[in-house]
């Protein structure tokens, strides 16, 4: 993948994050259905839940943005819709899981040349010279 | 480095959000909360509110009787199961049938025995019936 594609990836799904992440910090009540049964047995109310989830997606996808830690990030997002896939299933479930797969190819692959990760990489090697 | 100064700004960011979340989301606001909206609607309702506790009379109770709008009566406390509909493990039928009525029976023949049933539940209570 070269270095374009990598920084479309980047920005389109940070900006995904983000939307759905900023959706559930205001409107909570809107997504506790989307909630797995089991939650309903921790000790944390569902809205509670609701915006944490949100907003830890809120800061990975700024993370995302600003390219810190872009493969790590990427991982975890990736791995956390894939769980919301197998959760949630059918149609929507294949499209998370897409969708999922599409941020787990930037955790497979370098740090495009617009991150912080390629910046500090570069001033390293600079040092080292 | 630049990259590591922004990945500790971005933590603690999270950290105080999640504090901010934990704090403003606490059960006991779901009290408060009910108690805001009860008082609004003081005048047209036969709400009585005695200090830092919510008392709800039946019939106030049955005005949130739709699976969006769900209270119902437990053994004597309120509760807004409103959240609790899509998220209840045996369908959310069963929830329905409870919304806006006295669902003690209901709740004791289900879940009489189980721990983890009422600790679920007391998380939802908003009040006390009067």
């Amino acid at each position: 993948m070269n270095d374009k594609s990598r920084q479309i990836l980047r920005y389109s799904l940070a900006g995904m994050f983000f939307w759905f992440a900023w959706q559930q910090l205001l409107s909570p009540s809107e997504w506790v259905g989307f909630l797995p049964t089991w939650t309903g047995y921790l000790p944390i109310p569902a809205e509670m839940l609701v915006q944490v989830n949100g907003w830890l997606e809120s800061v990975l996808a700024l993370a995302l943005l600003a390219g810190v830690f872009v493969r790590p990030v990427s991982l975890i997002l990736g791995l956390h819709l894939v769980a919301i896939a197998w959760e949630v299933s059918g149609a929507i479930g294949v499209r998370d899981l897409a969708l999922a797969l599409s941020i787990i190819a930037l955790a497979v692959s370098s740090a495009d040349s617009w991150t912080l990760d390629y910046l500090s990489k570069q001033s390293q090697e600079k040092i080292s010279d | 480095m630049y990259r590591n100064k922004v990945a500790i700004g971005l933590a603690v960011i999270f950290i105080l959000g999640l504090a901010y979340i934990v704090y403003a989301g606490r059960p006991v606001n779901n009290v408060k909360l009910a108690n805001q909206s009860a008082n609004n609607q003081a005048s047209s309702t036969e709400l009585v509110n005695q200090g830092s506790v919510n008392y709800f009379s039946l019939t106030e109770v049955a005005g949130h009787s739709s699976s969006s709008d769900c209270w119902s009566v437990v053994g004597g406390s309120v509760y807004d199961l409103s959240s609790w509909v899509s998220r209840h493990p045996g369908g959310a039928k069963a929830i329905i049938s409870m919304c806006g009525r006295d669902s003690s029976d209901s709740f004791n023949n289900q879940h009489g025995s189980s721990k983890k049933a009422k600790a679920a539940l007391i998380l939802l209570k908003i009040g006390e019936l009067k």
